[in-house]
């Protein structure tokens, strides 16, 4: 479903980056202050921090939570708060509950498919950025495509074909199915990057006497990896979070992942907020240091135009 | 779904390519697309097919496929009197998602577009919700929204501005609503960031001049900044419409799409049907119909994305 | 290509059944049969059990205790257990069997097998429960739950019945100035005096499970599920009205009731939140954990008190077809009937009525009051009809419908008329 997201983002964006690169250069100028423009900077602050409040309140109403004693979350709820700070919600989770078992699958499949899925997606997005062939935009349109089709209509028929490759309940088969729709953004994230790269120095690399496949491994691949670490990064938060296909394809702790795991929770420890909450933090704790380490690169590369043209 | 079949003439990127350079990018190409081409057919193309074919036939969870049965999942599908909420539902779950987070998504980008103190910090900040998984975002606000320990009804009564906790997802009148509130949540940010990526290419000097030419910040807005955006903003758009409608990991948890059938969306109604009833052709054919109307979408959106790439 | 292939599964399971029944039978009667063949089809030792099973109550160890001591038992292989959430119980075994990845036996009720049987993923028991010495000790009714209507083939073992009972929490009524309910006409006149500052009268429980509670409430008010040829005739107009006195319920429910589920439903009685529950002894020892002797236990207020009735379930044991195991999983489930363990389970957090007749001589039944209704409950509780329909009504569409009815999209009587059509597929 992130996917979906940031196809859009890939899709157009190449032919405004140049452009706003040097824009950006331009604008280190500092503005003209004007003078509506002072006059609306505390409102400014206002309204940031106000945004902030809403976007972050809930992380904190809930880490809170998960370490308020679940006595006084039975007597009072949230309307006080906590005379003193309990980790009995941790300490269960992980004694009473399979919340490892989770966690070590929810690993294992999101580190998978980001291995596989770049190896894929990378290839992918050579061919597409470096070479033009016939049916190269049937190519492209199929890989905007495919990331359109409802989830629903997809997961019966996947369930029974998953089913005949022994590969349901399986991290191998979650593996499968998220390197298919993580890898189509991928590989316009990557092409995205790719076609920022001066092509003189393909050029350059092919009078050198290198055959195609050498350029692509001494001149392309070392150049790609800033864009493979944004791509990865992509497609680990999708894997990690994905919840549909492992909902319907998983059925023991043997391949669950924490999305599905907190949804059972959800179904059988409804009055225990403290414990939900506490798998809640440790859910996202990971993808949340992930995404902050990796955000400038994202929204830098966003807004001032990754490529380097 | 397009074809995927012709790739083998090839020429080389380069002005001119001797016949032996031809022959090694034959096999490049190739090799290198293969394995997503692959994934696509296996993962992609055929359960498309077998989802339209499970739609025609009675197939159940527990006893398999129990025969062909033409347009009779159809028939019901559109015969039952609850499919005209599904699909109402669907439209404001989708039309409201996206709806709100347009508008607070494009006021966010602006914000997020001013030159203040700690901006980066807060750009990062802001992008949180997206990274959150979903089930994680439901667990959250199921928590604030609790009837009796959570915090929002906590509050509300204790300002005196309700007098009796609400069931927010419980209650048949804001299930719904609520739902979409949640979803804009974790939305907006999304929005913002595309918006403020396009933002980043509206040309200054045009501002300037415009602003020299003693146009107001409205003015400026309007005639520089509207028309150097909406690219961006219709292609997200619409992906957001396509993502949204598709999207049912909150109603799942948060109502199953109750009370009733009250925040039952269509793809909703297809999984439920499939999995909670063991009715996998009939929940098939409540896909089906999902896919045939986002078709439509898919169509504009690639008109969109392709007029761009020219 | 799963149809075929469901039905070898079927074939040669059912074959390797029929003939360790034989060899069992052969090496019972006959001491010089094919040793070796005999202990091939009852030696499992070695082998380990996948059981899937729900609890009651969420941090009570019993099962696993259970488990445990079979576990150190020697002459029969070992028995691993998969706790799955009540709430999606079913959808997980279904989806599980039907993907190839299903248990080998598993807990199960009876107004769920409608459905596994039409499917034939259910292994049919009556063979070996009368080859079984201990068929005699086994409370003769109980054998029905595991019957589909018009067959005599038993499916289930049974193991905890559960007649529904109500809860009552004697402060809350004392204060209100009232006494105990009789009557479903008492709950409907009581109800408006018990909410109020933060109270409420009963959770109506339109979530998972509720429609036992709700079934109960029906039944106790005379209504009648289906009539003595089998046809469903739930949408009488006595059906209509007891309905309809249940719907007006949630007008003295607290806030979220008509999409609770048992966790919030208990919650709310234990914490004083509710005055009153219907549910059954699984839970009587959180209840009095939580307000000792301020809590009664009545039967479920009936239309007419000569006339009572309630719902009983029975919560049994099944053995899949498709179980290369089905010898072990038969020394699970008839374990499990023995009378230490038998007592053990009945006596736990999350007991329930015992289903042999010496446990249930036991003083811990006989002499507990809270046992003593549901003894006398199950004596003229009646069950869901065990029709193909029934597992999809309790599993997936009385949640809808009747959340529907509470919220006045739907009247008593089209509810009925649904359900009704839904029980009759």
């Amino acid at each position: 479903m992130v996917v979906l997201e940031r196809a859009g983002v890939a899709g157009g964006r190449t032919r405004s980056e140049r452009r706003s690169r040097a824009v950006a250069e331009r604008r280190s100028v500092p503005l003209g202050a004007g003078l509506k423009r002072s006059l609306g900077r505390p409102a400014l602050y206002v309204v940031i921090a106000l945004w902030m409040v809403c976007t972050l309140g809930p992380y904190v109403v809930m880490a809170v939570t998960s370490v308020t004693p679940q006595d006084q979350l039975i007597a009072y709820g949230m309307s006080r708060l906590p005379t003193h700070f309990s980790v009995q919600g941790y300490s269960e989770l992980f004694a009473t509950t399979p919340f490892v078992h989770y966690m070590v699958n929810s690993a294992i499949t999101a580190l998978g498919t980001v291995l596989f899925s770049l190896v894929v997606a990378s290839a992918a997005a050579i061919s597409l950025s470096r070479f033009r062939f016939r049916g190269r935009t049937t190519v492209l349109t199929a890989l905007l495509v495919a990331q359109l089709f409802p989830a629903v209509l997809l997961v019966i028929p996947l369930s029974t074909m998953l089913r005949s490759g022994h590969l349901l309940n399986s991290r191998a088969g979650l593996v499968l199915i998220y390197v298919t729709f993580a890898t189509p953004f991928a590989t316009y994230l990557l092409k995205g990057f790719l076609d920022g790269l001066p092509k003189e120095l393909d050029e350059a690399a092919t009078v050198d006497g290198c055959s195609p496949m050498q350029m692509v491994r001494h001149i392309l691949v070392p150049l790609l990896r800033p864009g493979l670490t944004a791509a990865g990064t992509y497609i680990f938060i999708f894997a990690w979070n994905e919840f549909l296909y492992a909902l319907t394809f998983t059925s023991s702790t043997a391949s669950q992942t924490i999305p599905v795991g907190l949804q059972l929770f959800i179904g059988d420890y409804q009055i225990r907020w403290d414990l939900l909450t506490a798998g809640g933090v440790i859910a996202a704790v990971p993808v949340l240091v992930g995404f902050m380490l990796v955000q400038k690169q994202l929204i830098g590369g966003l807004a001032a135009g990754a490529v380097k043209g | 779904m397009t074809t995927l079949t012709t790739r083998r003439p090839i020429r080389p990127s380069g002005p001119t390519g001797p016949t032996r350079r031809k022959r090694r990018l034959d096999l490049t190409v190739p090799l290198f697309l293969s394995p997503t081409l692959l994934l696509l057919v296996v993962f992609v193309a055929y359960p498309f097919l077998r989802a339209i074919w499970l739609s025609f036939t009675e197939t159940s969870l527990l006893g398999g496929t129990l025969g062909f049965v033409g347009l009779d999942n159809f028939r019901t599908l559109f015969t039952d009197p609850s499919f005209g909420t599904f699909l109402s539902n669907s439209v404001v779950w989708t039309v409201g998602g996206v709806g709100l987070q347009l508008v607070f998504g494009v006021i966010g980008a602006l914000l997020l577009n001013q030159r203040f103190r700690l901006r980066g910090v807060v750009r990062g900040l802001a992008m949180i919700p997206w990274a959150t998984p979903s089930v994680l975002v439901a667990l959250i606000w199921m928590w604030l929204l609790d009837p009796n320990h959570g915090l929002v009804n906590a509050v509300l009564t204790r300002t005196g501005l309700m007098h009796s906790p609400v069931a927010w997802f419980g209650n048949a009148h804001s299930a719904l609503g609520t739902l979409i509130v949640v979803d804009a949540w974790q939305g907006i940010p999304f929005f913002a960031v595309m918006v403020l990526a396009a933002l980043q290419a509206v040309p200054e000097e045009l501002k300037e001049s415009a602003r020299t030419d003693g146009c107001g910040f409205l003015r400026v807005f309007w005639f520089i900044t509207v028309p150097s955006i909406l690219p961006t903003v219709l292609i997200t758009l619409v992906l957001r419409l396509i993502w949204t409608a598709n999207y049912i990991d909150l109603a799942y948890v948060l109502t199953g799409g109750g009370p009733g059938i009250a925040s039952t969306t269509i793809p909703l109604a297809s999984y439920l049907t499939a999995y909670k009833q063991g009715a996998l052709g009939s929940g098939a054919s409540y896909a089906v119909v999902q896919a045939a109307v986002l078709a439509v979408l898919v169509a504009v959106y690639i008109r969109l994305t392709q007029r761009r790439e020219a | 290509m799963r149809h075929s292939s469901w039905r070898r599964a079927g074939a040669v399971c059912a074959a390797l059944t029929a003939a360790a029944i034989a060899l069992a039978g052969c090496s019972g009667s006959s001491s010089t049969g094919s040793a070796a063949a005999a202990s091939q089809s009852t030696d499992t030792s070695g082998q380990t059990l996948n059981y899937w099973l729900w609890v009651d109550n969420a941090t009570d160890q019993t099962w696993q205790q259970l488990a445990d001591q079979f576990n150190a038992e020697s002459g029969h292989g070992k028995v691993q257990l998969q706790v799955v959430p009540a709430a999606q119980y079913l959808d997980k075994l279904q989806t599980a069997l039907s993907s190839g990845n299903g248990p080998d036996a598993a807990r199960m009720k009876d107004e769920w097998i409608g459905q596994f049987v039409k499917a034939g993923v259910l292994a049919p028991l009556s063979k070996k429960i009368d080859a079984w010495s201990g068929k005699s000790s086994v409370i003769d009714s109980s054998w029905n739950a595991g019957k589909v209507p018009g067959k005599s083939e038993i499916y289930m073992m049974p193991h905890q019945n559960t007649a529904l009972y109500m809860y009552y929490n004697k402060k809350l009524f004392s204060a209100a100035g009232l006494d105990a309910p009789k009557t479903q006409a008492d709950v409907i006149a009581d109800a408006p005096k018990l909410t109020g500052n933060g109270h409420y009268a009963f959770d109506v429980r339109g979530g998972a499970g509720g429609q036992d509670q709700w079934a109960a409430w029906m039944y106790a008010g005379g209504a009648q599920f289906v009539d003595s040829s089998g046809k469903v005739t739930l949408d009488s107009p006595t059906g209509e009205q007891v309905n309809q006195s249940y719907l007006d319920l949630v007008k003295f429910a607290p806030p979220g009731s008509a999409t609770a589920a048992f966790a919030q439903v208990q919650s709310n009685f234990l914490s004083g939140t509710t005055a009153m529950m219907i549910h059954h002894v699984g839970s009587l020892a959180a209840v009095r954990k939580q307000f000792g002797q301020d809590v009664g236990v009545i039967p479920v207020p009936s239309q007419d008190p000569s006339k009572p009735s309630s719902l009983q379930t029975m919560s049994g044991n099944v053995v899949f077809t498709s179980s290369k195991k089905q010898e072990l999983a038969w020394q699970w489930e008839t374990w499990l009937l023995g009378d230490a363990q038998m007592l053990k389970m009945s006596t736990s957090p999350q007991g329930q009525l015992p289903v042999t007749t010496a446990v249930a001589a036991n003083a811990a039944f006989t002499k507990d009051d809270g046992y003593q209704v549901a003894l006398k409950a199950a004596q003229t509780a009646q069950s869901w009809p065990q029709l193909n329909g029934t597992t999809n009504v309790v599993n997936a569409t009385w949640s809808p419908t009747i959340q529907q009815a509470f919220g006045g999209q739907s009247s008593s009587a089209q509810m009925l008329q649904k359900l009704s059509a839904d029980l009759s597929k």
